[in-house]
């Protein structure tokens, strides 16, 4: 059986891309899907409102916390939607859900299991960053 | 754009831009006969404006920079670069500031809303006009930035109980919208319209009065506010009617809610009917004055709701403006790149319009205010400056488009629910329609521009 990891990382990720990686790897397969909350997006908007918008400290703060419940309730919708359509298909899989650090995240995913493949609908290069991850099998779908 | 190529961009922008300022401060005046105070000026207004367009600082500290850089390079003296400081534009632009932060601790404006939006909830139109007019008249009263922070939480709510994706994205872009088109309609919208007053006043010595700015930039506002509610027409019919129960909140009026009202109530009429008697500076600073005593807000509360950055942002921006024009350096600049189009006004004109709408939507609208109105102030021998001050000060705050040059649509874009792509494809109606708005405002109705166009 192989192992596939899939890891998903913003509001934008399209769930649907589950279908192409079934057709391309079968379905004697066990899926990981690793749902990664990044602390980076609300943090990066937050000090882009109060530095560049001049938004006070306590607006900003507040517009933070609603936009990390936001995405969240948004990850948890495709989250619950994706284990509905896996269990129809009879998939063997495991969802996980994690808020943090997504290069640190995702290095401790991928040194997890020996994983036969990686998918990620983030930008290679995003997802490496700057440590070498050479030795894994990462495919951008 | 991807991250890459966004670091790309602006790392060549950051490299073009210091090189200029290193080239006109110390390698040009050995090489030219251009005088050295206009190549040192020109070489601050380059790193101005690559720090501003990178954003590498935060813009704040670059107006700290421009502070200490300017009498360092002898263009103005210490006491005329800090005297900038003392501007009647600037304590107003505290008030308004503070004040907001009173209306946003308090909540009134949720309250207004909820029953502004509870009417206006029967049908998607409805809705989204409702939202895009109630951003609409509460940015007139406090900082677009401010109204879009208020009702983000509540359009949030309302968004969870909407299914169809349009209407979800149209209910932000809409308080965007609404934000931007509010936030030009009176000096209370934005920190731009202080700047361009006190810049106005400290090149030509001449007050321009609450009630006189409003004049003029009352009329743009509101034929944004039809096109928007027509706009918004248009796009609703291609979505299904669904009526969405907004929320209740606790809705009854309390005494602090009362009190916030009525110090606005007062600071509105001196603004609007009083302001040749009052100063509109005084007014604001005595409004803030009776939120602190009758303790609506604290000093803590205005510590915590005001971005205190925003007075260097503004101390920067005034100094590169009146260094530029004082010293002759912006006359210097629009004659010698700009003189072919000196018997052209009107092409002139677009040129500026076009130039500010495009930048502003990339940086900070004070920014560009700062950067394009000296400038502009080049050719105040053919236009009004009076004009040129409304003119550019009022089409910088036009940011629909892009989340970077206005928090309002940064906020809504937040949500989430659209894409930079769909934000643009969904904005640039009203980008288009910006250039014929402000002319049929400034030329038709009030055939004000100084010159024959």
């Amino acid at each position: 059986m192989k192992k596939v990891l899939v890891i998903f990382s913003g509001t934008r990720d399209n769930i649907e891309i589950i279908d192409r990686i079934l057709e391309i790897e079968g379905k004697n397969i066990f899926l990981k899907v690793v749902f990664i909350l990044s602390d980076a997006i609300p943090s990066n908007f937050s000090t882009w409102l109060m530095y560049i918008g001049f938004l006070g400290e306590e607006p900003t703060k507040e517009i933070k916390e609603l936009i990390i419940k936001e995405i969240e309730n948004l990850l948890f919708e495709k989250r619950d939607l994706l284990e509905k359509g896996l269990k129809k298909k009879k998939v063997n899989f495991n969802i996980e859900f994690l808020k943090g650090d997504f290069s640190f995240l995702l290095k401790e995913k991928l040194r997890e299991e020996k994983w036969n493949s990686v998918y990620t609908p983030k930008a290679r290069e995003v997802v490496i960053g700057e440590e070498s991850v050479e030795n894994f099998d990462i495919r951008e779908i | 754009m991807s991250k890459r190529i966004k670091k790309i961009v602006k790392e060549a922008i950051l490299i073009v831009g210091i090189t200029f300022f290193l080239i006109f401060a110390f390698i040009l005046p050995y090489l030219t006969d251009i005088p050295d105070i206009y190549l040192r000026n020109i070489s601050i207004l380059f790193l101005s404006a690559t720090l501003w367009v990178t954003n590498v600082i935060p813009p704040a500290v670059t107006g700290i920079l421009i502070i200490a850089i300017t009498p360092l390079f002898n263009i103005l003296s210490p006491e005329k670069t800090f005297s900038a400081f003392g501007n009647r534009a600037i304590f107003f632009l505290l008030s308004a500031f503070i004040m907001a932060s009173a209306v946003f601790k308090r909540g009134l404006a949720k309250k207004f809303s909820f029953y502004f939006l509870k009417f206006f909830s029967k049908t998607p139109f409805l809705l989204l006009s409702g939202v895009f007019s109630i951003s609409f008249f509460l940015s007139l009263l406090i900082p677009e930035h401010a109204t879009a922070a208020l009702l983000f939480p509540f359009l949030l709510q309302i968004s969870h109980k909407i299914k169809n994706k349009k209407f979800q994205k149209f209910l932000f872009l809409s308080m965007g919208w609404g934000c931007v088109s509010g936030g030009i309609g009176t000096p209370l919208g934005g920190a731009r319209a202080p700047f361009a007053m006190g810049l106005y006043q400290e090149n030509f010595g001449k007050v321009i009065t609450f009630f006189e700015w409003t004049k003029y930039s009352f009329p743009p506002s509101f034929i944004f506010l039809l096109f928007g509610i027509l706009y918004i027409f248009l796009h609703s019919r291609s979505i299904p009617k669904e009526s969405i129960e907004i929320e209740e909140i606790d809705s009854s009026f309390k005494r602090e809610e009362f009190k916030v009202l009525f110090i606005y109530l007062f600071a509105i009429i001196l603004w609007v009917f009083f302001s040749d008697k009052v100063d509109m500076a005084v007014t604001g600073l005595f409004a803030c004055f009776l939120l602190f005593v009758f303790k609506v807000i604290t000093w803590r509360d205005a510590q915590y709701y005001v971005n205190w950055g925003i007075i260097m942002m503004y101390g920067g921006a005034i100094v590169l403006g009146t260094s530029l024009y004082k010293s002759g350096t912006a006359e210097h600049i629009s004659y010698n790149f700009l003189k072919i189009f000196i018997h052209k006004p009107f092409i002139l004109l677009f040129l500026f319009l076009l130039l500010t709408l495009i930048l502003t939507e990339f940086m900070s609208n004070v920014a560009t205010c700062a950067l394009l109105l000296p400038i502009a102030y080049g050719f105040s021998n053919v236009f009004d400056p009076l004009f040129l001050t409304l003119f550019i000060a009022i089409a910088s705050g036009l940011a629909f488009m892009l989340p970077f040059g206005s928090p309002s649509v940064a906020i809504a874009f937040s949500s989430g629910k659209y894409s930079i792509f769909e934000s643009v494809k969904y904005s640039t109606p009203f980008f288009i329609i910006a250039p014929f708005v402000l002319y049929f405002s400034f030329k038709v109705i009030f055939n004000f521009t100084g010159v024959n166009l």
